[in-house]
């Protein structure tokens, strides 16, 4: 956690978005690459300098950021979540103990299971490792951050994604065309739910058209949609496995629509809005109109859940796999190659992945994995 | 040329909404689509007008007046049919009706690799098709090029350079498969007119029996063809004459009656109020025909019609009273085998069962009989309904047609448990599509079945013992005397 530049304080940023291509007076930057690299490896998807925001009376507002953020599911599609705050200063107003207690409201609030907090160079006391034990938060110092990046890659080769060369890369691939920049970084995190489904195909839908698969970035940004696309989709993945998988198309609508199981309730509650909106004058049939009751990639998004609920082993791959693709797009060795029968399952529903954001959002190019 | 736009085959690709693969399967295969103005080493370029207005005729093409779904679906049936009573699969006549055994190759195909999602191993899906489906080598690569061209079925190669094919069919929309397939099959051009005229008929008896004068496609052909073309449909079980006369056909395939009881009746009854009838039971499988089983009907031949066998139906008896549910003779399922029937019984007999639920019962109604549906399937709980005092009485049917089991609880409840054999599960699926949808698509090719097989390891693996092909050989007398022995004794 950290604000513009600064390794010693995890306040929020000054005021807006965090601030944009401040990657090189990051301090932190080194070691977030290497815990990133570390939990890459292990098989999470990860993101570096994740925006957290809250309401306000203006609307949605920045308050913080996550220096390190990995997410992998499992079988049931529930998300396993580990979030790691990177320190390098030693300056003394930089309190390992506040930043534990930071770290533990920032844990509660993206459900993240596994908390770290790395002090790549200041001393932490040990009275502060038991408070840190207590709030069931890891405290890394100095030469244990190294330990236990080797710890967790496990001897796995690495597949060299966060190099300092090909973070950049990735930065400026992001600096080509912001429209959906700012909604991945930290709008996408605040409605972890069925919102983001719908908010994400939205937001595509305006950057889309431009992505026509002749320049590197449109693959980097189509293949980073797609890996965000994939784990909310896993949020779907999991209320239909709840619900059973006798009527997925009606549970996605439901999903999607956010409320009332049955068509019926939805459709008098949907009359109902149009009513009220209409008397009030914000409907006007020459104006503006509500979106249809259920958006027309209802049934391909059903099938494409479907899919991954019978094969979840497979599915839960799927943004590693597009992670993968990413870096590999930048230049990165990326993880070996697999053929075993799951992973080419789920290389394929990758692919049927692709192909829906492409069908969803009238994209004139879809990458191939 | 200013105003000349070029595009290639990824964009004609994007255009049209396919894979490039289906794209370059279409210059092969469709005569007028638009020739390169040049090749590149990347790959043909062609002008974006021509392909436009191509893709837009194409379209105006599907959308005159054809149902593709329906064509489809009739494709599928006729070689089912085909391959489930006719011998000689070489004989002369089925070169006619080649492009349609194809795409209705291609749709068995489609229906026996849906949810593999990856076919690693293509030889074995070959074999698998070869035994299950009775598909030659070479009948199995036009197919598997058909469902490439209509996207359901891609070729991809690995980083490590295997070859595997990506499963696209629809598990969702099943509609949507039998769509392209039908789309395809008009698009062919090399299509004869005694196949257009096979499937015409097929469409027009499928729901009521016909005159056959009436159908268009049947009457432009010359009188040869015209007897070729239905000889063909009687052997393949899908068309059959129900007077002796031979003029009104009827399809056994999808109507489980005897032609003479059907033709008795057909004279008699009120064809108008019969056709309302049997459009009422189409939309509504497990109409309520209480009433009319009583004596109460106003056509007393509907009555006849329930009590003759002409419009299946099913008695239950429980705590609300007798009810009686009727069903429409078609409802998409194919009665091929004497399995399949049994099998569609169990599903007719497990909705009536669910309707009374919901309808009649007086303790508990059922809010979704999907739901029950979807308990009773589900292995996470042991294929068991929740007890209820009223089980007893209304599932009583299904235990008579071996579909399950009632078992008393402590308190003198009974819980329903499925008999969890393929064919109840696939009754299960069955009833699920016809409360649902009211046709039956997704589980319409018993052949589809076979699907199993593709799975390494289960216990119905055909490949396991392997059948040797053997040379054709004149019978030893022995043999021969073993033979006359054993029909002797029949």
């Amino acid at each position: 956690m950290n604000s513009k530049g600064s390794s010693n304080d995890s306040a929020p940023s000054s005021a807006g978005r965090p601030a944009r291509g401040g990657a090189r007076n990051d301090q932190d930057l080194p070691a977030k690459l290497s815990v990133a690299n570390a939990l890459a490896t292990n098989g999470y998807f990860v993101r570096t300098n994740v925006g957290l925001s809250a309401t306000t009376t203006r609307g949605i507002a920045d308050v913080t950021d996550i220096d390190v953020l990995g997410i992998r599911h499992d079988i049931t599609f529930t998300p396993e979540t580990i979030a790691v705050s990177c320190k390098s200063g030693e300056a003394k107003s930089l309190s390992p103990a506040k930043e534990i207690f930071y770290l533990r409201g920032v844990l509660d609030y993206v459900h993240a299971r596994t908390g770290i907090v790395a002090f790549t160079k200041k001393r932490v006391p040990p009275h502060l490792r038991d408070l840190a034990r207590q709030l069931d938060i890891q405290v890394l110092a100095r030469n244990e951050v190294e330990e236990w990046c080797q710890n967790i890659a496990n001897g796995l080769p690495a597949p060299d994604y966060f190099t300092l060369a090909r973070y950049d890369g990735h930065q400026t691939a992001w600096q080509h065309d912001r429209t959906l920049a700012d909604y991945l970084k930290t709008d996408y995190w605040f409605h972890f739910d069925f919102r983001n489904l719908q908010n994400l195909i939205v937001h595509f839908r305006k950057l889309a058209p431009k992505l026509a698969g002749n320049e590197p970035w449109h693959a980097v940004q189509f293949h980073d949609t797609a890996a965000h696309f994939a784990l909310t989709l896993f949020d779907l993945c999991r209320h239909i496995r709840l619900l059973g998988e006798g009527n997925t198309v009606e549970i996605t609508a439901a999903y999607l629509f956010g409320g009332p199981p049955t068509f019926k309730a939805r459709r008098d509650l949907y009359t109902k809005v149009q009513q009220l909106l209409s008397s009030t004058g914000v409907l006007a049939p020459d104006g503006p109109m509500l979106p249809p009751l259920e958006p027309p990639y209802t049934a391909p998004l059903a099938e494409l859940a479907i899919r991954c609920v019978k094969r979840p082993q497979a599915a839960t791959l799927i943004p590693t796999i597009l992670q993968d693709a990413t870096w590999r797009a930048l230049g990165a060795l990326g993880t070996p190659a697999r053929e075993d029968t799951n992973y080419l399952a789920a290389e394929k529903l990758t692919q049927d992945l692709l192909d829906f954001l492409k069908t969803a959002t009238g994209a004139p190019w879809s990458p191939k994995i | 040329m200013p105003d000349l736009e070029l595009i290639g085959l990824f964009e004609v690709a994007a255009l049209a909404g396919v894979s490039p693969s289906a794209v370059a399967n279409w210059r092969t295969r469709i005569p007028n689509f638009p020739k390169p103005v040049a090749t590149l080493k990347s790959g043909p370029v062609f002008r974006a007008d021509e392909v436009r207005s191509w893709l837009k005729r194409r379209k105006e093409d599907f959308a005159m007046g054809k149902d593709t779904v329906r064509i489809g679906l009739r494709l599928l049936e006729v070689e089912c049919g085909i391959d489930a009573n006719i011998d000689d699969m070489h004989a002369a006549e089925l070169v006619d009706y080649e492009a349609s055994r194809t795409a209705g190759q291609a749709a068995r195909l489609a229906m026996l690799v849906r949810g593999q999602d990856v076919i690693e191993d293509e030889l074995h899906l070959k074999k698998v098709a070869s035994l299950e489906l009775g598909m030659t080598p070479p009948e199995y690569t036009a197919a598997k090029q058909l469902l490439m061209e209509a996207d359901l079925l891609e070729e991809r190669t690995t980083r490590l350079g295997k070859h595997v094919l990506n499963e696209k069919v629809q598990r969702v929309l099943h509609a949507d498969n039998y769509r392209r397939i039908g789309e395809l099959w008009l698009s062919r051009e090399h299509r004869t007119p005694k196949e257009e005229a096979l499937i015409e008929t097929l469409d027009s008896v499928i729901e009521r029996p016909t005159d056959a004068d009436t159908i268009d496609a049947l009457r432009s052909l010359k009188k040869p063809d015209r007897i070729a073309v239905l000889e063909l449909g009687k052997n393949a079980g899908i068309i059959d004459a129900v007077d002796d006369a031979e003029r009104l056909y009827y399809s056994p395939l999808l109507w489980d009656v005897n032609p003479k009881k059907l033709a008795g009746f057909l004279k008699q009854a009120d064809q108008t109020a019969f056709t309302k009838v049997l459009q009422k039971t189409r939309t509504r499988p497990g109409t309520d025909f209480t009433s009319v089983a009583e004596g109460n009907a106003p056509d007393p031949l509907l009555a006849q019609a329930i009590s003759g066998g002409i419009l299946p139906s099913y008695r239950v008896k429980s705590t609300g009273g007798p009810r009686v549910y009727g069903f429409a003779p078609y409802n998409g399922g194919l009665l091929t085998t004497a399995a399949e029937r049994t099998t569609l019984d169990k599903a007719r007999a497990l909705v009536s069962c669910l309707r009374y639920g919901s309808e009649a019962a007086t303790i508990t109604k059922i809010r979704n009989p999907l739901w029950i549906l979807n308990a009773m399937s589900d292995p996470n709980r042991s294929y068991r309904l929740n007890p209820h005092s009223e089980l007893k009485l209304q599932y009583g049917m299904l235990i008579g047609k071996q579909l399950g089991r009632i078992i008393e609880t402590d308190n003198h409840r009974y819980m329903f448990e499925l008999i969890p054999t393929e064919d109840n599960l696939r009754a299960c699926a069955i009833a699920r599509e016809l409360l649902s949808t009211g046709e039956i698509l997704g589980e319409k090719d018993p052949g589809a079945n076979a699907a199993l097989h593709l799975v390494n390891g289960t216990i119905q693996h055909p490949l396991r013992e392997v059948k040797i092909a053997r040379r054709k050989r004149p019978a030893r007398a022995d043999e021969l005397e073993g033979l006359i022995q054993r029909l002797r004794a029949v």
